[in-house]
């Protein structure tokens, strides 16, 4: 009997730009990809996980973090570098890989008889939570900024810069049993509705990440059957055909669906309800009720709860 | 447990992904179609099994339902330079491929699987019986950030979708490994392979099977 937790997050409206693409020439370009046979932007699973990462550094609720952001050295201060699953949240849920090669090349050497081949060795923990991709809602119009750079201007000065204004959406997935602290899986739910900074000017420090709505679903199920679910259309309107689709099917029991936000006041909302989904226009009110589910699935107790 | 010999075909939609080639180095080129050891791979981990010998002999049959469209960005990998392991020179961009919308069919013959029970026996029960499955990790295709949306077992509706089928040819430009040695590559198998036209045609041929086996 394995519990799954997993969720499609939308998040509100912005201005995205830098994405960690690459330059052409003076142009910082977004990463993008096609989509639907449109070219969507796109954020890394990479910059959603540092996030996460850097709010339960800056959450001021006892968490503990191996890889510690350093915002006056802009570089990453690690605490332990054998890593420690029991003590830091970060080991625990995101995983670690340390690999060391070997020191002579096994193929390299006559192996002497009775002896084994050089072989490296690797101190490893495949992350818990899985972070997809993020991808744009509406497609890229190929909107330019043209800027120049503060102080003292040189022949580098000016530079231009894609703008993407849109809503990105990304999924994740989760197995609590595989924490080394099951009541962690709260910590992951309180970070990514929190999820402030992640894409945007300066590689990570400017578009919102918080849910304006979001699915979510726990189950035995293993596969989550919601990835990507919503879709806005060229009025802006959101909607999750696919989802309703799924549930008229029989393919996801509406009772794990948790679903809050902007598309609890719709007339799909609506529906969602009708078909049975716990529904709510609070975000985190919704998470406070599906937490207490967890809880009690998982036997956590009210301290760990939190 | 349902005991029957018929192959099962299930279902697979994947959102993104990169299948990457096995001898791709600084770019990370992706395969157009997942090849047979990813697809084993994904199938054990989806009924909680960590033993990869376990169901050698199992034949499966692959064939595309979508046309994934082919995007590149690029990203930072990570690689051992220097062994503090936050030395800047252990990662680098680098550009990777990636494909999106992959809409797939496997079908699962027993084969020559000796397992008891065989590994489609133990996917049509996990299918049936989601909660007596346990396993762990997001279920993936390629690296486990690429996030299996659905998988289910092929309806009658389905089968009026064109596919493509995966054949084995021996002229084939397509070069797909159906066994993988992580340590080193001596172990790991290819074989050639030619994707057909797409058919209504939801019967493998003889040539679409692949049977799973190490060196």
């Amino acid at each position: 009997m394995t519990f799954h937790l997993f969720g499609n997050i939308l998040t509100s409206y912005g201005t995205a730009a830098n994405n960690r693409g690459e330059n052409e020439g003076n142009i910082t370009t977004l990463q993008k990809i096609l989509w639907q046979n449109e070219v969507r932007t796109t954020v890394s699973a990479e910059a959603i996980r540092w996030a996460l990462r850097y709010y339960w550094q800056t959450a001021g609720n006892n968490y503990r973090v191996n890889r510690q952001w350093n915002d006056e050295k802009n570089d990453n201060v690690w605490q332990n570098s054998n890593f420690d699953d029991s003590a830091f949240i970060d080991d625990d849920v995101l995983g670690f890989m340390r690999a060391e090669g070997a020191k002579t090349e096994a193929s390299d050497e006559p192996k002497a008889k009775g002896k084994k081949a050089p072989k490296g060795t690797t101190t490893a923990k495949r992350g818990v939570l899985e972070v997809t991709r993020a991808v744009s809602t509406i497609p890229y119009a190929g909107d330019i900024t043209f800027n120049a750079a503060s102080g003292q201007k040189g022949r580098t000065s000016l530079y231009g810069t894609e703008v993407h204004g849109t809503r990105y959406q990304y999924g994740f997935a989760l197995t609590p049993d595989r924490l080394k602290e099951k009541s962690r899986i709260i910590a992951v739910l309180d970070g990514l509705t929190s999820l402030g900074e992640v894409g945007g000017n300066h590689s990570r420090f400017l578009y919102d990440f918080s849910p304006d709505s979001i699915i979510l679903r726990w189950t035995h199920d293993f596969s989550p059957r919601i990835l990507y679910a919503f879709e806005e259309d060229e009025a802006g309107n959101i909607s999750v055909p696919e989802l309703l689709r799924r549930i008229e099917d029989e393919d996801i029991d509406p009772t794990e669906l948790w679903v809050a936000g902007a598309i609890a006041k719709t007339e799909e909302g609506d529906q969602l309800e009708e078909c049975g989904v716990n529904i709510l226009g609070g975000i985190k009110k919704l998470v406070e009720q599906l937490k207490r589910t967890i809880a009690r699935d998982l036997e956590l107790s009210k301290e760990e709860l939190g | 447990m349902t005991v029957t010999t018929q192959p099962l075909a299930l279902r697979v939609d994947v959102p993104i992904a990169c299948f990457r080639k096995s001898r791709a180095r600084e770019y990370a080129e992706t395969y157009p179609v997942p090849p047979p050891s990813t697809i084993y791979g994904m199938l054990l981990s989806l009924v909680g099994e960590m033993n990869r010998h376990k169901h050698c002999g199992v034949k499966l049959a692959i064939s595309l339902l979508s046309k994934p469209q082919q995007s590149t960005v690029i990203r930072t990998f990570r690689r051992f330079k220097k062994k503090e392991i936050h030395d800047p020179t252990n990662a680098r961009p680098d550009y990777q491929e990636l494909l999106t919308n992959i809409q797939f069919v496997v079908c699962i013959d027993a084969g020559e699987d000796t397992a008891q029970p065989t590994l489609p026996e133990r996917l049509r029960d996990a299918l049936t019986n989601p909660s007596t499955v346990r396993r762990f990790g997001g279920l993936c295709l390629g690296e486990s950030r690429d996030l299996i949306n659905s998988v289910s077992i092929v309806r009658d509706k389905d089968k009026n979708n064109p596919l493509q089928w995966l054949e084995q040819n021996e002229d084939g430009l397509l070069t797909l490994p159906y066994w993988v040695d992580h340590i080193g590559s001596k172990g790991t198998r290819w074989r050639r392979y030619h994707l057909m036209q797409p058919s209504k045609e939801w019967q493998p041929s003889q040539q679409s099977w692949t049977t799973i086996q190490s060196a």
